[in-house]
């Protein structure tokens, strides 16, 4: 009888969370794998099996010379931005060892640093969009009014050239730290307060100073988080969209798009469904090999405590 | 003992000069950062009440007279009212969704022990390593073929799935760590086992749904993609979606004072939830991070 009320209970709480999560989620993910081996326009009969021929088309032009704006270009943006990501994650650690350390007004820090993060990226990218304008923003008040005239640029440009790339893509990459410093400073923060006292008390006895204790001691202890964060950066930084196409989306020319805003361009803009399936399963397989090289490259035997 | 130079006091002395100088250095940047948070807001909070010519002539100064005027056009005639609604509509819906199926599944996974217990749990918490990206064509094309697009439930029902996952995997070991014995007891005095679940083994973890019904809000509440490839209906726009029309309708009537406006209007709602839950969150990292 109870056995029987046990398995009734069992199938009923279970069952439709797996029904949901299976037809919505699970199905629609593995289907989209396979639709990348199809040419396929979106009108349901038009479904052709061509086999490895998007990637193949991915491939040329990926590596086609004489084309320029094309997969190469975003993955280079989206490389870009990976590099801004280990900026963060930097400026994360170094505030997460300072308010560890409870300066004045520390739960302030903690509270306002990661506010950023949960704003949505649209009002995000809404709040930038009026402090970087040229005219009327923020900051290029705040450089005329000190006089610095001559560095008051069009922040959010995409034809004003800086090395390598447009300053709107360097506002991007400034915003990215901006938005995601607070939750690695958690993060860090948490892995930082689970070192032992003694081991930091026993090296400030032995004369360490505290930039000392940083990188002999907390930076080593806390190695494992760091590895994560990177980790995080990577897939991150790959994944990126929202962003890019709030800002540029109207003027953008392919100079600030990523990899995702291709993939958009090329699906639900375009309707090349399969070729844009192709461009996800890159995207994914890429990640997938990124995040396993970084994570090997960073191994570090572990240290006991 | 090493042997100290006669300039040993000096030199210490100056040590401790430069650890102090480095450490109020250490303090600025802070200091810097935090201003980089606050004063965009606040200069925004300012500029909304503002005129447009004001907010071009006049960027430092407090409005001459107060432009309520910038929050109704942001609200009516931008639709921020529109956009905050459906938000709520959808949130609420998704939650409930989330929460419910999600603690479900959890429980039964936490508490029982049955056959392909390890492989149901697998199954879903892998479902956090896939990336939505994925599965957004398919999805699309399942949500046309069923008549959900531009309705509320393509929403619903969408962030549902892709939630479930970390929900299941947070719950499940909220609910590991509840002691057996109440369970008996409570079964041993006539209790049904669905009872079990509501009136005990629920509110006994309540902190724990309430972390993660924080976490699954603003992940709801903030995303963008789904909704943009979903609803074009204006009358079904979330906010996120919504700021981006707000924007341009701006940009293009260069009424920048009810963008300012827009986005104080956008601000709100996720400023009180932070406010409401920051401990909560924080929590939830806390926990994540040493996992």
């Amino acid at each position: 009888m109870n056995k029987r009320e046990q398995r009734m209970l069992i199938l009923t709480f279970l069952l439709p969370g797996l029904v949901l999560y299976t037809v919505f989620n699970v199905y629609p993910s593995l289907r989209g794998i396979l639709i990348s081996f199809y040419d396929w326009s979106g009108l349901s009969g038009n479904m052709t099996f061509v086999g490895m021929k998007n990637f193949a088309t991915l491939w040329r032009e990926f590596t086609d010379p004489h084309d320029f704006y094309n997969i190469r270009l975003y993955l280079a943006h989206n490389l870009f931005l990976i590099f801004f990501g280990f900026v963060t994650t930097f400026l994360g650690l170094v505030a997460a060892a300072i308010i560890n350390e409870k300066p004045w007004g520390y739960q302030l820090f903690r509270i306002t640093f990661f506010f950023p993060n949960v704003l949505a990226i649209p009002a995000t990218a809404m709040l930038w969009s009026l402090v970087l304008n040229p005219a009327f923003g923020l900051v290029n008040n705040v450089l005329r009014s000190i006089g610095l005239e001559q560095f008051a640029l069009p922040w959010l440009s995409l034809q004003y050239q800086w090395p390598l790339f447009k300053i709107g893509l360097y506002s991007v990459g400034f915003i990215v730290i901006w938005g995601g410093i607070g939750w690695f400073m958690l993060l860090f923060l948490a892995a930082i307060q689970n070192i032992p006292h003694e081991l930091v008390e026993a090296a400030v006895l032995d004369g360490a100073t505290k930039v000392q204790v940083f990188f002999k001691i907390t930076i080593p202890l806390i190695w494992e988080t760091i590895r994560t964060v990177m980790v995080y950066n990577i897939i991150g930084a790959l994944s990126g969209f929202a962003l890019n196409y709030v800002l540029f989306e109207r003027i953008s020319q392919k100079h600030a798009d990523l990899i995702m805003n291709y993939f958009y361009w090329q699906s639900f803009k375009a309707h090349n469904w399969g070729y844009a399936a192709a461009i996800v399963v890159v995207i994914f397989v890429v990640t997938m090999i990124f995040t396993l090289v970084s994570y090997k490259a960073l191994y570090r035997e572990n240290l006991q405590y | 003992m090493p042997k100290r130079s006669p300039l040993y006091s000096v030199q210490k002395g100056a040590e401790r000069l430069a650890a102090q100088m480095s450490w109020f250095a250490a303090q600025l940047m802070l200091w810097v950062f935090m201003g980089m948070v606050v004063f965009p807001m606040l200069w925004t909070i300012f500029a909304s009440f503002k005129t447009s010519p004001e907010i071009f002539n006049d960027p430092w100064g407090i409005p001459d007279v107060f432009q309520f005027q910038n929050y109704v056009t942001a609200w009516t005639k931008m639709n921020a009212g529109t956009y905050i609604l459906n938000s709520l509509i959808v949130s609420a819906g998704s939650l409930l969704l989330i929460m419910g199926l999600g603690s479900m599944i959890a429980y039964v996974l936490a508490r029982y022990d049955f056959r392909g217990n390890r492989f149901f749990f697998f199954f879903f918490v892998s479902g956090m390593m896939i990336p939505g990206y994925l599965a957004f064509i398919p999805a699309w094309f399942l949500h046309r073929s069923l008549g959900l697009l531009d309705t509320y439930w393509s929403l619903i029902i969408q962030y549902t799935a892709f939630n479930l996952p970390f929900t299941v995997f947070m719950l499940q070991s909220f609910f590991k760590t509840l002691p057996k014995e109440l369970e008996e007891a409570a079964v041993v005095d006539g209790a049904s086992l669905f009872t079990v679940f509501w009136k005990i083994m629920l509110p006994l973890s309540k902190s724990g749904l309430l972390t993660v019904s924080v976490f699954n809000f603003l992940g709801v509440w903030n995303e963008f993609t789904w909704v943009l490839i979903t609803i074009s209906d204006e009358k079904l726009k979330t906010l996120p979606l919504g700021a981006v029309n707000i924007m341009q309708q701006a940009k293009y009537a260069t009424d920048w004072g009810a963008m300012f406006a827009g986005f104080v209007i956008i601000l709100i709602p996720t400023f009180a939830v932070y406010i409401l839950f920051q401990s909560k969150l924080t929590e939830g990292i806390t926990v994540g991070a040493l996992k």
